[in-house]
């Protein structure tokens, strides 16, 4: 086994492990052997030399994007010459994309039973096991933070000095600290006081809401900011921003730098009593986390329920017997995976929030908005998002009962495909144009209903086209393989299929009458679409 | 012979379900006890309480004569096989037993060295360089026993140990803990292939819906119903008698 420059780091702490009657031995050995896990998360099918170097080659291009992300907060605080909103800016994105790596990466981490079940059967004490999970968390965030804030350290340096870097790093970790411990207590307070299915379905409803929430908030934040003025931007203190832990973080350097009034000092004291507090409070309640954990591994029983509405719409929809058939599987499965809906969902969330970011944007850029008449086209993205989720559609936390396809000699996949692609329409693509719908009607009034109706049914229409690209036997893979993109050409062929019905539509708009033949063409097209491009013979 | 084990007491309550109600029983060294009972009669839990994974339940359980509730270092000396093992499945075979082996505190090398051992007495160590997810059931389970008793404990806790578990392989097992049990080990045996404990155990405990309706030899035991089969006194006293009109009823759907 490896020796990792993290325990190398953690072993000057040994004597303080050891004073809190910690089992620094044992503390490391777990810890050990979970960064050799994570090393190996991605799913090897087979170990051999191709596949590991896959592995790597995943690793690296998730590490870019987070550098790609770190340089551009440090070009952009670079900027800032206020020391407390420089790190209002820094804090705020940092808050953001740790929360939202930590939720989607690391939640399976603090709601682990299998620990549990392997440690807590051996002469470990709890407490350790609370602790090597906390460290381990917090060194899967350090190794975050490298990439994310290093760059930004960089920044601050360049326009401060060498003083900045030991202030810096110990309020990265105060930072993580208290990343790590709101998600805890919030997974705390759901595990305390829901059971069963009900409290696996709000952990994944949280886990849903914050990656979605994270996504949409930094968003909408970043077009908030008004570059222009950002050099001259100062901080005016409000006393509701002792609330606010986003700005507290600025008072170390704003004292070190300029000299400090009295808030500052109140901020910088809550920097460091926030979370130390919380993380006793944490490690008293730990023993506690660890048995209500257990209530996931508990039975539990749905109240069963009918979807009368699915039922109703998988009848009319469905002529054939086989696809509605596959039309009320795909549904129960989009309901009940929830690793998959955890994928599904934000990805979809883009889809809802870009049409109208272009807007957004266009309104936060000072001028006065005059509407182009060609707003339409950024609905366009919905169909462009829909891509990700026929990317997903094929993996399942419950891949292994996909077996039924082959074991059962089953032939008829283009009957399959096309119910799983009405539930997919039904699902996610119809409740999509429709919520984009209604928001460009608010803004716009009427005037692009004609063109939203176009839309709608270029989607219908394009659905087997990207289906003939993305789709194999659905629920088939596991679903921890999902993060392995390798499928750029794809991507590629679906936004060309998109730009094709974008531009024609477009020119639809300049023929006199083209709208509506191009409805009708459209309208003619949909059924021989489904027919004929349905993928599966 | 010295009591090991004793449960007082013991009740356990998941929401409004009792799993365990007023459980009490003892257990000698070098007993074999055969703890029987239908799905959901509560055996898992009772083994898990007794290795502290389970704590907030009423009663007390003593091991070597120490309470247990909020102890560990008892755990040195007992082992446990649960039915399904939770592993960590990228680790390699080999990486897992000295992880395990480290737990214990018997030292890498040592339960690398007993674990490969054990391995080719089951004919799986050709694959102690394998990642564990790319094992087969059976050879998971075998991993599992063998992670189970490495630190050579003097109780063990097998909760249906045998699943996916070759002819063979079992043959060796049933054997092993025969010798065990000559050399003074306990063996606490939970499950519900009766065929297994009626042949192993010295003295069973029959769990139902949470209560112990049954504690005493096998002997004993045997002699409660006329026809002398375990299965037939478990089947009297779980009060199921109609399994025949039961496969016939699957029949009748499986030709219809």
């Amino acid at each position: 086994m490896n020796e990792f420059l993290s325990l190398k780091i953690l072993d000057s702490f040994k004597r303080i492990f050891e004073g809190f009657c910690i089992d620094y031995k044992l503390l490391r050995i777990i810890l050990k052997t979970k960064l050799i896990l994570d090393s190996r998360r991605a799913p090897v099918i087979n170990t051999n030399q191709k596949k590991k170097d896959e592995e790597k080659v995943s690793l690296l291009k998730g590490y870019f994007m987070h550098l790609l992300f770190g340089a551009f907060l440090a070009f952009f605080i670079y900027f800032i010459k206020d020391e407390m909103i420089r790190m209002m800016y820094f804090s705020g994105a940092f808050f953001f994309m740790t929360t939202m790596y930590l939720i989607s990466d690391f939640s399976f981490v603090l709601l682990d039973t299998k620990d549990k079940n392997i440690l807590l059967t051996k002469p470990v004490n709890s407490r350790t096991v609370s602790l090597a999970k906390v460290l381990h968390i917090l060194i899967y965030m350090f190794r975050l933070n490298t990439f994310i804030a290093g760059p930004s350290l960089i920044a601050l340096v360049m326009s401060n000095d060498l003083f900045v870097i030991p202030i810096f790093l110990v309020e990265i970790l105060l930072m993580d600290l208290l990343i790590f411990l709101v998600t805890a207590f919030i997974y705390l307070l759901v595990l305390r006081f829901f059971d069963g299915e009900l409290l696996r379905n709000i952990i994944n409803f949280i886990q849903i809401l914050l990656t979605i929430l994270v996504t949409v908030g930094y968003q909408i934040a970043i077009r908030m900011i008004d570059f222009t003025s950002l050099r001259n931007m100062e901080y005016t203190f409000n006393s509701r921003h002792f609330l606010n832990p986003i700005l507290w973080f600025g008072a170390p350097f704003e004292i070190f730098y300029h000299g400090g009034e009295s808030y500052l000092y109140v901020f910088t004291a809550l920097i460091i009593i926030v979370p130390l507090v919380s993380f006793i409070v944490y490690l008293s309640l730990s023993k506690k986390m660890e048995s209500l954990l257990l209530k996931l591994e508990g039975e539990g029983k749905e109240r069963p329920s009918i979807h009368w509405i699915e039922k109703i719409v998988g009848f009319i929809i469905n002529p054939n017997e086989i696809s509605k058939q596959s039309f009320n599987f795909a549904n129960a499965m989009f309901r009940s995976d929830r690793s998959l809906k955890l994928k599904i969902y934000p990805a979809l969330s883009s889809g809802i929030l870009l049409p109208i970011l272009m807007i957004f944007n266009m309104r936060m850029g000072g001028r006065e908005f005059k509407p182009s008449g060609y707003e339409y086209l950024y609905l366009y993205f919905n169909l462009l998002i829909f891509s990700s989720v026929f990317y997903l559609v094929k993996y399942s936390s419950a891949w292994k009962g996909s077996y039924v396809f082959i074991s059962s000699g089953f032939k008829d996949y283009k009957n399959l495909y096309r119910g799983l692609m009405r539930s997919m329409a039904y699902r996610f693509f119809i409740p999509l144009i429709i919520l984009n719908g209604v928001v460009f009607t608010l803004i716009f009034k009427f005037r692009f209903v004609e063109d939203i109706v176009i839309l709608f049914l270029a989607g219908i229409a394009i659905l087997p086209l990207i289906g003939k690209i993305y789709l194999e036997i659905p629920f088939s893979k596991p679903i921890e393989e999902s993060n392995q993109r390798d499928s750029f050409d794809k991507f590629l062929l679906s936004f060309a299929i998109v730009a094709i019905f974008a531009i024609v539509h477009f020119y639809s708009n300049i023929i006199p009458m083209g709208k509506w033949i191009y409805l009708s063409v459209l309208a003619v097209g949909i059924p021989i679409s489904w027919k004929f491009a349905t993928p599966g013979e | 012979m010295s009591e090991v084990l004793r449960l007082e007491h013991v009740s356990k309550s998941f929401g409004s379900k009792d799993v365990l109600k007023d459980i009490n029983f003892s257990v000698n060294s070098g007993e074999i006890i055969g703890y029987i009972g239908s799905n959901g009669a509560g055996k898992t839990t009772t083994i898990k309480i007794i290795l502290g994974l389970i704590d907030d339940y009423q009663g007390d359980v003593f091991i070597f004569g120490e309470k247990v509730k909020g102890q560990f270092e008892y755990k040195k000396r007992i082992g446990y096989v649960p039915e399904v093992s939770d592993m960590y499945d990228n680790l390699t075979a080999y990486e897992y037993l000295s992880f395990i082996g480290m737990l214990y505190g018997i030292g890498e090398d040592k339960a690398v060295k007993k674990g490969k051992e054990m391995m080719s007495v089951f004919g799986i160590d050709d694959a102690i360089n394998g990642r564990i997810h790319t094992f087969s059931k059976g050879m998971r389970q075998k991993l599992s026993i063998i992670t189970g008793m490495i630190h050579n404990p003097d109780i063990l806790f097998l909760d249906e140990p045998l699943g996916g578990i070759d002819a063979n392989s079992v043959l060796v097992f049933k054997e092993v803990l025969k010798n065990l049990k000559k050399e003074g080990k306990t063996i606490f045996y939970s499950s519900h292939i009766l065929e297994v404990v009626e042949k192993l155990s010295d003295r069973i405990l029959l769990i139902n819906e949470g209560e112990i309706v049954i504690d005493g030899t096998v002997a004993d035991v045997m002699s409660m119903q006329s026809d002398s089969s375990l299965e037939s006194i478990f089947n009297y006293v779980t009060g199921f008698h109609d399994y025949e009109m039961l496969a016939k009823k699957y029949t009748d759907v499986f030709m219809s």
